[in-house]
C-alpha cells in the first residue's frame, strides 16, 4: 500500500503546512479543488487566503479527528436534528477556545465548506446564548445594544408574557 | 501577497481589538448594507483571484448566514428573546424565513405525503397549557371531561402562569397573538 498523498495549504500570513491529502479533503472547497486539478499541480501549495495560520492549525487538527467520519446523511433538515445542539466530547474539549478563535473557526468552516465543523462551531455558540437575558447576551459578546430605550421596551412589551418567572 | 491583505498585521489582541472582533461576526447586518452601497466601485476591483473587498463581502455575507445558522439553534424561547439583543440581531430574525418559521409567525410548508402530525407551538403549550388537549378523532371521557372543565374557565385569573403576569399576556402587541397554533398550521377547525 502506497503512502497516504500529501498535500501543502499555504495560510493568509504566508506559513506553509503540509497534510495529508484525505484530511485537507474534509474540506469540499479543498476537495473539489484538488479534483479539478492537474495531477501534477497538486505538489504546489495551495493559498488558502482567507484563514491564518492559528485558525488553519485548528481547523485541521479537527479534519485529522474526523477523517475517518462518513459522509453526512441528507436528513440533516428534519426537525429533530435541526435543534440538537448536542456536541460529542471531543468537539466540546476541541471548541474550549477564546471567542474569537471560535468565531474565526467558524468563518473558516464556512469559507472551507466542512459542515460538521461549521454545524459544532454555531451549536457552541448557540450554547452560549441558550438561558440568558437579553442583557447577558450582549456581555457575553461584547454586542452593543443600539435600540433607543422606547424600541426596547416595545420589544420587551411584545414578548413579556414569554418571559421566565 | 495574500498575507497583507487580511489585516491579522497586529497580532496584539487588546480588549478593544476582540471587541471589534466580536461585533463584526455577531452584528453583521449594517456592515452589509454599507457595502452594499459601494457594491457598483467593487465590482471594477474584482480580478480573477481573490482581492481584499471580494473576501470581505463574502465574509460579511458568511457572517450574516452563520448568524442565522446559530440562531436557529436556539429553542424558541431564547429566539424569541433574542429580537431585544441589538437592531442586527432582530433584523436578521425579523428577515429569515426559517426563524419565522421556527417562531411560529411564518407557516411551514405541509409535507407532501402529508404524513407528518403536526408540531404544537411549544411555547404556547407551555404558557396556555390549560388550553391544550392532545387532538384525538375520538376523545375518551376523561378527555372530554377535561374539556368540559376548560370551558368552566372564563377568566385568565384561573391560570397560574398568565395570573402572574397577566398585564404581558392581554397586551394588544403581545406577540403570541401574531403566532400559529402548530407547524404545519391547521387547515381545519372543529367546534366540540
Amino acid at each position: 500500500m502506497s503512502a497516504v498523498p500529501k498535500i501543502q495549504l499555504t495560510s493568509s500570513d504566508g506559513a506553509v503546512i503540509e497534510v495529508d491529502r484525505p484530511v485537507a479533503e474534509r474540506s469540499v472547497l479543498i476537495k473539489h479543488l484538488l479534483e479539478d486539478l492537474p495531477e501534477e499541480s497538486t505538489t504546489e501549495a495551495i493559498p488558502v487566503p482567507n484563514v491564518n495560520e492559528a485558525v488553519l492549525r485548528k481547523v485541521l487538527e479537527w479534519c485529522e479527528q474526523h477523517k475517518k467520519d462518513p459522509p453526512p446523511s441528507n436528513d440533516e433538515d428534519s426537525e429533530s436534528r435541526k435543534k440538537c445542539t448536542d456536541i460529542d466530547e471531543w468537539d466540546q474539549k476541541f471548541m474550549q477556545v477564546d471567542q474569537e478563535m471560535l468565531f474565526e473557526i467558524i468563518l473558516a468552516a464556512n469559507y472551507l465548506d466542512i459542515k460538521a465543523l461549521l454545524d459544532v462551531g454555531c451549536k457552541t455558540v448557540a450554547n452560549m446564548i441558550k438561558g440568558k437575558t437579553p442583557e447577558e447576551i450582549r456581555k457575553t459578546f461584547n454586542i452593543q445594544n443600539d435600540f433607543t430605550p422606547e424600541e426596547e421596551d416595545q420589544i420587551r412589551r411584545e414578548n413579556e408574557w414569554a418571559e421566565d418567572r | 501577497m495574500a498575507a497583507s491583505m487580511i489585516g491579522h498585521d497586529d497580532m496584539n489582541l487588546s480588549i478593544f481589538q476582540q471587541q471589534v472582533q466580536f461585533h463584526h461576526i455577531l452584528t453583521v447586518v449594517k456592515l452589509d448594507t454599507e457595502l452594499r452601497i459601494d457594491g457598483d466601485e467593487m465590482e471594477e476591483v474584482l480580478q480573477p483571484g481573490i482581492t481584499p473587498d471580494a473576501m470581505e463581502t463574502g465574509q460579511m455575507e458568511a457572517k450574516r448566514k452563520n448568524l442565522e445558522k446559530v440562531l436557529g439553534y436556539l429553542p424558541m424561547h431564547d429566539l424569541l428573546h433574542s429580537h431585544r439583543v441589538c437592531r442586527d440581531w432582530r433584523h436578521t430574525i425579523s428577515n429569515s424565513i426559517s426563524l419565522q418559521r421556527d417562531l411560529y409567525f411564518a407557516p411551514k410548508c405541509a409535507p407532501a405525503e402529508g404524513a407528518e402530525t403536526p408540531t404544537v407551538n411549544p411555547l404556547l403549550l407551555v404558557k396556555f397549557s390549560p388550553w391544550f388537549v392532545e387532538h384525538k378523532s375520538h376523545p375518551s371521557e376523561e378527555e372530554l371531561n377535561f374539556i368540559e372543565r376548560g370551558r368552566k374557565v372564563n377568566h385568565l385569573a384561573s391560570f397560574p402562569t398568565l395570573n402572574r403576569c397577566q398585564d404581558g399576556f392581554a397586551r394588544p402587541e403581545a406577540s403570541w397573538r401574531k403566532m400559529l397554533l402548530s407547524q404545519p398550521p391547521m387547515a381545519t377547525a372543529g367546534v366540540i
